[in-house]
């Protein structure tokens, strides 16, 4: 008990230097352009450079694609399996994990061998990579919609709702979904966060996501790269702000706040 | 035709037959229980009635309207659960009222019927409290309030007392009963408590693996338990060896005494073992010397129960073991263990085959 007292205020500094230190050490970088530079220049001119907004416009597309992607795919069969098909756990449970298994490049030469030519519209970059984003976003949106069905009696739910006369998109967005909004946020904060940091799969299809800019800039411009790194880190921040604004003050899985 | 006719219904999970069968006739207003242990296929049946599952064969018609393969949401029933599932996001009158949205009642409409029912189930009160506000008997009420909401044709309530403490279930339980009357609605009510059952019913419906092994009044299902399972799941019982000494008269023996049954089962002959099955309360501890009744039996007391109203005396007659509710009396010495004690009990007594000892 003792042992414990003196160890956790230790374990918490060093914890807190582990995280703040590169941060500031980050911050402090990106502020030292030079002596005939204003400190903000670096901010300046990544806020200024229209790739930084065009790979940003790309990449906020493409993260809400894989969300809606996602929540019209991925998180009706995670609640159809858990519901109708609870023997298939095991395999829906399998499948989710493939995108970790195959390697982004192994996804992208197979999408591109497969869908590259005569599909009409599904051969264009862009709906390739939002395909193969839908595809890596699985495993996140899986398992928090999982853990969200899990801690609610989902089954009784929805039979409640169906013995009231509701049609299933009824129980699906005014019973279903409310409950499992937190599980719902934390899942696609997730893609968010996986989707905006992105590089393999957009390099390799020739798309100047958001990973792929930041990679560029680091390579040329290194106080700015320092900048860039802090102004997403910024826009998590601000997403997870947004994350939790929507959640507060309101019911969460199973009643409880 | 009843109003609703359940009708050789048969469900089965792989190999095991969880409903072998059924046939139940429900009465219009008709408040029946379905009682049975765990996995004796009650629940799996109230499932099949709600549309949540479809039997293998038979039918279900409510008020000569086919609805065996009818989906739960056009069905028109009201369903009570266990684990209340109550929708977390929606307050108590947002519940309620969720059934009449769904039938696209206009709203003018909507708002007295939820105060009314609210106020039914005694929650006018607490009408903007979320689920996780309320307690559980409060939850289980905005429940009953939510299933009655639509006016459903059948009211099927799945154990929906047996989360909730002793205390209030007795009043939760006593509160549905004069709701169900209020309004008249035809129920079905699973529970594996028997006296729940035996209070509430105009019938009880007896589940065994499967099959409805007794229909009949609570009365009936108490006092006259058409087999051995009834006997021994309905109540406390006794059951008793006895050897048939001679079958016309109905002469049994155990341990060297003899008694007499009125009617033992058919085809027993000499020297076959039954069982008779007695409730505790329908023997009773007689001074030795009194005038015997229909059977009197001695045995040697083996211990003694404060029951509150009553003591539970066992006895052991011979290697077998009876108990024994002894009103408490002032007057009446308390048995002591070790001492000879004299039994009572009436020849109108059901026997089935026994198993040899």
């Amino acid at each position: 008990m003792k042992g414990s007292r003196v160890w956790s205020p230790i374990v918490g500094v060093v914890a807190f230097l582990y995280f703040v230190v590169p941060l500031v050490a980050t911050a402090e970088f990106s502020v030292q352009e030079g002596p005939s530079h204003p400190f903000w220049a670096a901010y300046s001119s990544i806020l200024s450079s229209p790739q930084f907004w065009s790979s940003l416009r790309l990449s906020l597309f493409m993260a809400v694609s894989a969300v809606v992607i996602g929540l019209v795919i991925i998180v009706p069969a995670t609640y159809w399996a858990f519901l109708r098909a609870p023997r298939l756990q095991t395999w829906v449970e399998f499948i989710s994990i493939m995108p970790f298994v195959v390697p982004p490049i192994v996804l992208v030469l197979g999408l591109v061998h497969l869908y590259g030519n005569g599909f009409g519209p599904l051969s264009s970059r862009p709906i390739m990579l939002m395909a193969a984003y839908g595809v890596i976003s699985m495993p996140y949106l899986f398992r928090s919609v999982n853990n969200g069905l899990r801690s609610m009696d989902v089954r009784s739910l929805t039979e409640a709702a169906l013995s009231l006369g509701s049609s299933w998109p009824r129980v699906l967005f005014q019973v279903v979904f409310p409950n499992l909004r937190t599980a719902l946020l934390g899942g696609t904060f997730l893609v968010f966060a996986l989707i905006m940091g992105e590089y393999a799969m957009s390099s390799m299809l020739g798309l100047n996501t958001f990973g792929v800019y930041m990679l560029l800039t680091g390579e040329t411009r290194a106080h700015a790269a320092a900048a860039l790194a802090l102004i997403s880190l910024a826009l998590v921040w601000f997403l997870v702000g947004v994350m939790q604004a929507v959640n507060r003050g309101n019911v969460t899985i199973g009643g409880a706040r | 035709m009843a109003f609703l006719d359940i009708k050789d219904v048969h469900r089965q999970f792989g190999n095991q037959k969880a409903v072998d069968g059924v046939t139940i006739f429900v009465e219009r207003g008709e408040f029946i229980s379905l009682l049975g242990p765990s996995g004796s296929g009650k629940t799996t049946l109230l499932r099949i009635i709600a549309g949540f599952e479809y039997p293998d064969s038979g039918s279900i018609v409510v008020d000569g309207e086919d609805l065996t393969r009818t989906p739960p949401q056009r069905r028109n029933m009201g369903m009570v659960f266990q684990s209340y599932a109550l929708f977390p996001n929606m307050t108590a009158a947002d519940n309620v009222a969720f059934g009449l949205r769904t039938r696209h009642v206009p709203s003018a409409q909507i708002v007295p019927r939820v105060a009314e029912l609210l106020t039914l189930v005694g929650l006018s009160e607490k009408t903007g409290r979320y689920p996780h506000q309320l307690s559980g008997g409060e939850q289980q009420r905005v429940a009953l309030a939510r299933a009655l909401a639509p006016n459903p044709r059948v009211l099927l309530l799945d154990e929906p007392l047996s989360a909730l403490d002793a205390k209030i279930r007795v009043t939760l339980r006593a509160e549905i009963r004069r709701i169900q009357r209020t309004l008249g609605i035809t129920t079905l009510y699973v529970t594996h408590d028997q006296e729940e059952a035996l209070a509430m019913s105009d019938r009880v419906v007896v589940f065994n693996q499967g099959r409805a092994v007794q229909i009949g009044h609570p009365e009936d299902i108490y006092d006259r338990p058409a087999n051995a399972f009834v006997s021994s799941f309905v109540g406390s019982t006794n059951r008793l060896h006895v050897q048939v000494i001679d079958a016309a008269s109905g002469t049994c023996a155990i341990a060297g005494q003899t008694l007499h049954v009125d009617e033992l089962p058919a085809g027993v002959a000499e020297g076959t073992l039954v069982d008779l099955w007695l409730r505790p309360e329908r023997i009773h501890v007689v001074d030795p010397d009194a005038p015997a009744g229909s059977n009197r039996l001695q045995g040697i007391v083996e211990d003694t129960m404060f029951l509150g109203a009553s003591s539970g005396v066992r006895l052991s007659i011979g290697d077998q073991s009876v108990m024994v509710d002894v009103p408490r009396d002032s007057n009446r010495p308390t048995p002591v263990i070790g001492g000879a004690i004299s039994i009572d009990f009436s020849s109108a007594v059901t026997a089935t085959m026994g198993d040899p000892l």
